[in-house]
């Protein structure tokens, strides 16, 4: 019996020995970190007023002749929508397209075609250009859509936004918007407000 | 001033800061495709969102070319319209099943002001496309490449989908894309009498 005890005491004590060996000699165990910077594409309103089509402000003569069914008489907006595009990306490819419904009158049936609109956009010269664009041309890259269509950017090899463009962020959209009302050989269309809807799709493949 | 056809056209853009989709872009192998991608309404207005589903491929000159979902992807996820409160985000979980990869389609996010606008209506889109990549990877011997007229021709003679890493061209890095089963894809290199092209499946080629 005395030397079951005696034999108990030296495993618990060599126990708390091993216990005490162990804290002593511990290593602590890599801890992995990770962190996940996912990919992003957002659009920043830079311009906010309302783009207004007025041709009220025309000149005496231009409004006799755009009565008289004259073509190419154009009413620039005063101010034109902008937006920043801002992005994070694996080296991929961004097209920025704008889509133009037609404008609708809010009573009445005539239209004003979204392919009447151009405009000047804020990359023209990225794209090749530098003159203003009428909606349903210039769009190779932007597929079927919601309505009349024209590039507004195309950035290859899009990686940061942040350290790729000098104000971190891309101006998008237009510096000049402007409407034919009536090019080629329409109608004149009727006097009242005509709306339309103007969709905007950051898009990377 | 009575003959006068007065026209007005407005567009109310969207106040405050930015609308975003986090990621743009997302991409599986094999046949199941299940993920979450976030939208983003940073700016002081309620913003409408809706969500639609398309199919879509890269055509050869790099445009995109959305159709109606094909009919043997299905694609679960929750409320396809819904309001984004003013600095909100929102978290789009979705499943897809489809017979056979590979295969791409697209959720798309379109946002717009969710209180009554005057004027021409302003909408905001962020497609999130999904690229479903077969198990087998695109290899070396499944592509090549030509020099033609300022162009890089790119061509995949498999039935695979891949995706290019980058093109250098000139020094140039001109970005990355998918290519799609026999599908001779272009890229415009004015100047350049070389290329180098680097693919997601670990390979390089070079033209000569």
């Amino acid at each position: 019996m005395k030397r079951f005890f005696t034999l108990t005491a030296i495993l618990v004590l060599a126990l708390f020995a091993a216990t005490a060996s162990a804290q002593l000699t511990a290593t602590s165990a890599p801890v992995q970190m990770k962190a996940i910077v996912p990919e992003y594409i957002g659009l920043h309103v830079a311009n906010t007023a309302a783009v207004v089509f007025d041709y009220s402000l025309m000149s005496d003569v231009s409004k006799d002749q755009f009565v008289q069914g004259y073509s190419g008489i154009m009413m620039i907006a005063p101010t034109a929508p902008s937006w920043n595009l801002v992005y994070n990306l694996s080296n991929r490819t961004v097209t920025v397209c704008a889509y133009a419904t037609d404008l609708t009158p809010t009573t009445g049936s005539d239209i004003i075609p979204a392919t009447y609109i151009n405009g000047i956009p804020l990359q023209s010269t990225t794209l090749g250009g530098g003159g203003y664009v009428f909606f349903g041309q210039n769009n190779a890259g932007c597929g079927a859509g919601p309505g009349a269509s024209t590039m507004i950017d195309k950035i290859t090899g899009a990686k940061s936004s942040y350290k790729n463009e000098p104000t971190h962020m891309r101006p998008e959209g237009f510096s000049m918007l402007q409407i034919n009302a009536h090019e080629g050989t329409d109608t004149v269309p009727l006097p009242g407000t005509y709306l339309g809807t103007l969709y905007i799709v950051a898009q990377a493949i | 001033m009575k003959t006068f056809a007065f026209i007005l056209l407005s567009i109310v853009a969207v106040s405050g800061r930015a609308q975003g989709i986090a990621p743009p872009i997302a991409e599986y192998r094999g046949s199941k495709a299940s993920g979450v991608f976030e939208i983003q309404n940073t700016s002081d207005s309620a913003m409408a969102v809706t969500l639609e589903t398309k199919s879509f491929v890269v055509d050869e000159r790099g445009g995109v070319q959305y159709s109606d979902l094909d009919k043997n992807v299905h694609i679960r996820m929750g409320a396809s319209s819904f309001i984004l409160a003013p600095r909100d985000t929102r978290m789009i979980f979705y499943k897809a099943s489809f017979p056979a990869s590979p295969i791409s389609f697209s959720i798309i996010a379109t946002m717009t002001r969710a209180e009554q606008q005057t004027g021409m209506r302003l909408k905001f889109v962020f497609p999130h496309m999904i690229y479903v990549y077969q198990k087998e990877k695109l290899k070396r011997s499944d592509v090549t490449l030509e020099m033609a007229n300022g162009k890089l021709l790119i061509h995949n003679t498999s039935q695979k989908l891949g995706r290019v890493g980058e093109v250098i061209a000139s020094k140039q890095d001109l970005g990355g894309f998918p290519i799609y089963p026999a599908q001779i894809r272009e890229v415009l290199i004015p100047g350049a009498a070389q290329a180098t092209v680097k693919f997601e499946d670990g390979f390089s080629l070079s033209t000569p």
